[in-house]
């Protein structure tokens, strides 16, 4: 396997930060401003799930951060309560990524399932000490559900338009080191 | 190659241990520090949102546009149908004409033998919006008018129709609006007929319930709901919807702004409320020698 050049890894960095940012711009679409009873997935976790998990290389942890922060300032959540919970979501699936390479989808899925399930309930468990209005735990709760399901076809998406898939055994980066 | 990637492990690992500790703790601390002293933080969040939002106007503007054309689309669908509800609309509608002639000649006749003096007319600047709160959880609009154009923190808004929210973090050229759906939205309202004084409270549904109601006995469905100008907030006599009660007989608000599409918003410029601060001169009127002393002098 050829290594993986520094243009290549900048490039698809600037891809990943570039993904982010429209689909911040679409959630900001002002499309329907009624409330409605349902929520599309969260599909920047999903996203930043998907590469941290099978190219770790390609989605550093500060841009992770910055990517989220922003999401938080533009999206009215509390600034840094989202984000922190991202980071250390992230953090632990990426700590994981070589062991990923070994399994089969199905017990990877349900790894980053666990994990997206903690980062909710952590959430919640914040939310309901320290906020000061409510929000709507079942609309959380429909959330992190579809962003379990979205994650196969984002991990499918990904794979397929832009070859974000596992690292092979032996894959080396510009200075030697495996991926 | 395992021991080589172990000793780069080991060189890079606890410089990246803590970044990541450093980047979280960082984190931590901006939600701390929104918690304690959260109007800071909303007057950052508003900047960026400042800098950021209008930029992305040009791409958003084909997306909408697209987004236009499919429901202009879907309406094409149902057009006879909408042909024969207007025609039935305007029917009703000539009558109502008639009659608001009738009323209207009869107010003014009213008001000249009254000799009232009412309030000067609210002058108002309007926005277009350009995006909504992106989360599900949060009810409002950015609207692209700002600082710049004399906007401050808590002045009402309305669509052609009726209230819509109120203005709250004004950035340079643009200002969010807390829709009264939010869950965090509450708004004093007057009910009339029977003039009953409520609180407008949102919460996250189409249709926010009212709270702290005077007298519920005197309400009924149908009812119009006004904004009252308790608080010094907004101002009073501003149409916001109409009574209707949900299935578990809970009253609630039908704004008659057209919540579904958003588009073209009305700031109500409110104007200060001029205080009376001296008692009056009734006792002792300034004698005019005085004055006229002073005058020369």
């Amino acid at each position: 396997m050829g290594s993986a050049s520094p243009s290549y890894v900048w490039g698809m960095r600037a891809a990943y930060f570039g993904i982010g940012i429209l689909l911040l711009f679409l959630q900001l679409l002002p499309l329907e401003t009624a409330p409605r009873g349902w929520v599309a997935p969260d599909l920047l976790l999903a996203l930043t799930c998907v590469w941290v998990a099978r190219r770790p290389d390609l989605a550093p942890v500060a841009l992770v951060a910055l990517l989220f922060l922003l999401a938080d300032l533009l999206l009215q959540r509390p600034p840094g309560l989202w984000s922190a919970l991202a980071l250390i979501a992230t953090e632990l699936l990426r700590k994981r990524a070589s062991d990923f390479r070994d399994m089969i989808f199905t017990a990877e899925w349900a790894i980053v399932a666990a994990v997206i399930v903690g980062f909710y309930v952590a959430y919640m468990i914040v939310w309901s000490i320290v906020m000061t209005f409510e929000i709507s735990y079942s609309l959380l709760a429909l959330q992190m559900v579809l962003t379990i399901v979205a994650y196969p076809l984002v991990a499918g998406a990904s794979s397929a338009l832009l070859g974000i898939s596992k690292a092979a055994n032996g894959q080396t980066d510009a200075h030697g080191r495996r991926l | 190659m395992a021991t080589e990637r172990h000793s780069a492990e080991e060189y890079t690992g606890p410089v990246r241990r803590l970044l990541v500790a450093v980047l979280a703790l960082f984190l931590i601390a901006v939600f701390i520090t929104w918690r304690i002293d959260s109007p800071r933080v909303e007057r950052f969040r508003a900047e960026i949102t400042d800098r950021l939002v209008p930029n992305m106007d040009w791409a958003m503007a084909p997306i909408t546009s697209l987004a236009d054309l499919a429901s202009d689309f879907r309406s094409y669908q149902r057009i006879y149908e909408q042909n024969q509800e207007l025609k039935r609309e305007l029917q009703q509608m000539s009558a109502w004409k008639e009659a608001a002639l009738q009323l209207e000649q009869e107010n003014a006749r009213l008001l000249d033998l009254n000799k009232v003096q009412l309030d000067p007319k609210f002058t108002h600047v309007t926005g277009v919006v350009l995006a909504d709160s992106g989360s599900p959880f949060r009810q409002s609009v950015l609207i692209n008018v700002g600082e710049r154009d004399g906007i401050m923190d808590g002045w009402a808004t309305m669509d052609g129709l009726g209230l819509v929210g109120r203005i709250s973090g004004v950035g340079q050229t643009t200002s969010r609006v807390i829709l009264l759906t939010d869950a965090s939205s509450r708004v004093p309202v007057t009910i009339q007929p029977a003039g009953v004084r409520a609180i407008l409270a949102g919460d996250n549904s189409a249709r926010p319930h009212l709270d702290l109601v005077e007298n519920l006995d005197a309400l009924r469905p149908g009812d119009r709901v006004f904004s009252s100008g308790d608080g010094k907030v907004f101002p009073a006599g501003v149409l916001v919807g109409e009574v209707v009660q949900d299935a578990d007989r809970r009253l609630r608000v039908r704004p008659v702004a057209d919540y579904e599409r958003l588009e073209f918003l009305r700031v109500i410029r409110t104007q200060e409320v001029e205080a009376i601060e001296d008692p009056g001169s009734l006792i002792a009127p300034p004698a005019p020698t005085t004055t006229a002393e002073a005058s020369d002098g």
